[in-house]
């Protein structure tokens, strides 16, 4: 993509000596893995794996690239240009411990007899992570700005 | 023909359609080469984790360091972490690419981009099955987590050498370049003034280090009150210790407390024992600082007191070396027995224990007697031990 797109992306990628031999030891790998999955089917229950395996791609592909891409241009479109840069690593930071705190969050994991379990609140340490996130955004946008302005005199 | 041309079209015109600058090689690359360590650091000490609870015939896995597998797994947790801001800044840095018209070029980059399906689908399904697996979310795993996660596990480190090989031209290239600003979108000016490059990557570095100190506290003491996001808490449980498997789920709070329990070391001896509770205060006891470190990331170092597997090795006249298992009196679970080498069994630290921090186990920790010995996954330091089989 260093180059505007053109009409048709012809460009034939080059490949090292090494692809082949690559090619051969990691489907070999690959080959390992699956014979392990079949061999414990019982456990790993294929159909189980394979839904969550392509679901994951899935909703991956489908669902959050395309929204994060379609956030993106929003931002890029309403945000002021000195606030750009701040306000989407703010937002990229956020979007990634939202994801990761969800299932702690919601506490799906506790069990009555255990209380070691995910004992913390975890509602307010993703609050506390997500205000130390924009309290460090707008720190370095004050540094870096406070930078330029001094490069500029 | 005709649909291949109105094809091309569109696939262009999907393509024209990603305007940010970020979506460059050079960027790839690199969190290409970064995730290509983290991700060989997690197979690595994976693998550990793996060849310790199943251990082959020819492998004995050493005592000592004692707190080396507390280190393997706390990395195995904290990289695996660590890299879920890196894949989806990777994925999104390629996303482009997936529209890419003709969608292959030849032979070779057939192959190579249907090696990105076991490629994609093995890196989103190892970090999402290992994150639902700390946070003890169990029902979106349709399977037997650690099986899954493990073969899943070659399945992503394969392709990933897939790839390897078929990036490894363009890698050197890209990153022997010096780096030019990123180009601006001919036609979108919108798309400018954004982060640069380096800023994009300074914040994704910055999402994967607030992961990792929002976690990491359940192992590095220090930050236990900083890790918010944590699943455990330090201090939190029975003796102010956390645990995994509580006596009730267990089904042994009755057999632990029945007066007739007795400590059975038999197998290969020539004088088998059947020892009572107080039997066991009655014999030397040996004291020992030793962390014990759950397979989920998590881990504690505390003060145990009991009798060492080699006193009663000596005493029951095993030969010198033996190696042995003890037995739970939850015996119906995989995690009712646990296999001791002949370098563990024979290590001094190596007890069935009977205090932890001076006070008699708790229930949950294992009551009336537990195994714990250095240099071993939380699951195999088996609880309400009830029998040591010589072996
Ligand atoms: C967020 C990321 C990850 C987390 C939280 C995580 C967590 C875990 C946990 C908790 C275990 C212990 C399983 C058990 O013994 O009960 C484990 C084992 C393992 N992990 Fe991961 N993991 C992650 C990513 C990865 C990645 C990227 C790979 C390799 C490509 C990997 C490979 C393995 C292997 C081979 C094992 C051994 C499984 C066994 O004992 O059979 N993990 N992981």
């Amino acid at each position: 993509m260093n180059q505007p797109p053109t009409d048709r992306d012809t460009t034939r990628p080059a490949y090292s000596r090494l692809f082949w031999p690559c090619v051969l030891v990691g489907w070999a790998f690959v080959a390992n893995g699956v014979r392990g999955l079949l061999e414990n089917h019982r456990v790993v229950r294929l159909s189980g794996f394979l839904r969550v395996f392509i679901g994951a791609l899935l909703v991956h592909d489908l669902l959050l690239a395309p929204f994060v891409i379609a956030a993106g241009t929003v931002v890029s479109r309403v945000v002021p240009r000195p606030a750009r840069a701040g306000i989407q690593a703010g937002l990229i930071i956020s979007g990634v411990v939202v994801l990761f705190a969800f299932p702690f969050v919601r506490g799906y994991g506790r069990i009555p007899d255990n209380p070691t379990i995910l004992p913390r609140n975890y509602a307010e340490g993703l609050v506390v992570v997500l205000v130390a996130v924009w309290l460090g955004v707008l720190l370095v946008g004050a540094a870096a700005s406070g930078l330029s302005r001094r490069h500029a005199n | 023909m005709k649909v291949a041309r109105a094809a091309t079209v569109a696939g262009t015109e999907v393509h024209r359609r990603f305007t940010s600058p970020l979506h460059d090689d050079r960027l790839a690359a690199i969190l290409g080469l970064a995730l290509g360590v983290t991700f060989t650091t997690c197979f690595v000490t994976g693998l550990i984790s793996h060849t310790l609870q199943h251990p082959p015939s020819w492998f004995t896995w050493p005592s000592r360091p004692a707190g080396l597998f507390r280190i393997t797994q706390g990395v195995h947790v904290a990289t695996g972490v660590a890299s879920i801001p890196l894949l989806l800044a990777k994925l999104w840095v390629v996303y482009p690419k997936l529209f890419r018209w003709p969608p292959v070029a030849s032979v070779a980059h057939a192959v190579e981009r249907i090696s990105l399906i076991p490629l994609v689908g093995g890196a989103l399904f190892q970090l999402f099955t290992g994150t639902a697996n700390i946070a003890y979310w169990y029902r979106p795993m349709p399977f037997f987590f650690t099986v899954a996660h493990f073969w899943a596990a070659w399945i992503t480190i394969g392709a990933l050498i897939v790839h390897i090989g078929a990036k490894i031209t363009t890698t050197r290239a890209v990153l022997a370049r010096r780096a030019e600003p990123a180009p601006i979108a001919a036609d979108d000016p919108a798309a400018r003034d954004g982060l640069s490059r380096r800023g994009f990557l300074a914040t994704i570095g910055a999402a994967s280090g607030v992961l990792v100190v929002a976690t990491v506290g359940d192992t590095v003491r220090p930050l236990n009150r900083i890790s918010v996001l944590a699943p455990r808490r330090l201090g939190i449980g029975p003796q102010g210790r956390p645990v995994n498997r509580s006596a009730a789920a267990a089904g042994v709070l009755d057999s632990a407390r029945d007066p007739g329990y007795r400590l059975v070391v038999d197998g290969r001896v020539t004088r088998p024992l059947a020892l009572s509770l107080d039997e066991l205060r009655g014999m030397p006891q040996h004291e020992a600082i030793l962390p014990i470190a759950c397979v989920e990331g998590w881990s504690y170092s505390a003060r145990w007191c009991g009798i060492r597997v080699r006193d009663l090795l000596q005493l029951t006249g095993a030969r010198p070396l033996a190696h042995a298992r003890v037995e739970s009196l939850e015996s119906y679970s995989i995690y009712g027995s646990s296999p001791l080498n002949r370098l563990q069994a024979h290590d001094p630290d190596t007890l069935l224990a009977l205090e932890l921090d001076g006070n008699p186990l708790a229930p949950d920790h294992g009551y009336p007697l537990r195994l714990i010995g250095p240099n071993r996954p939380g699951v195999d330091q088996t609880k309400w031990v009830h029998r040591l089989v010589v072996l």
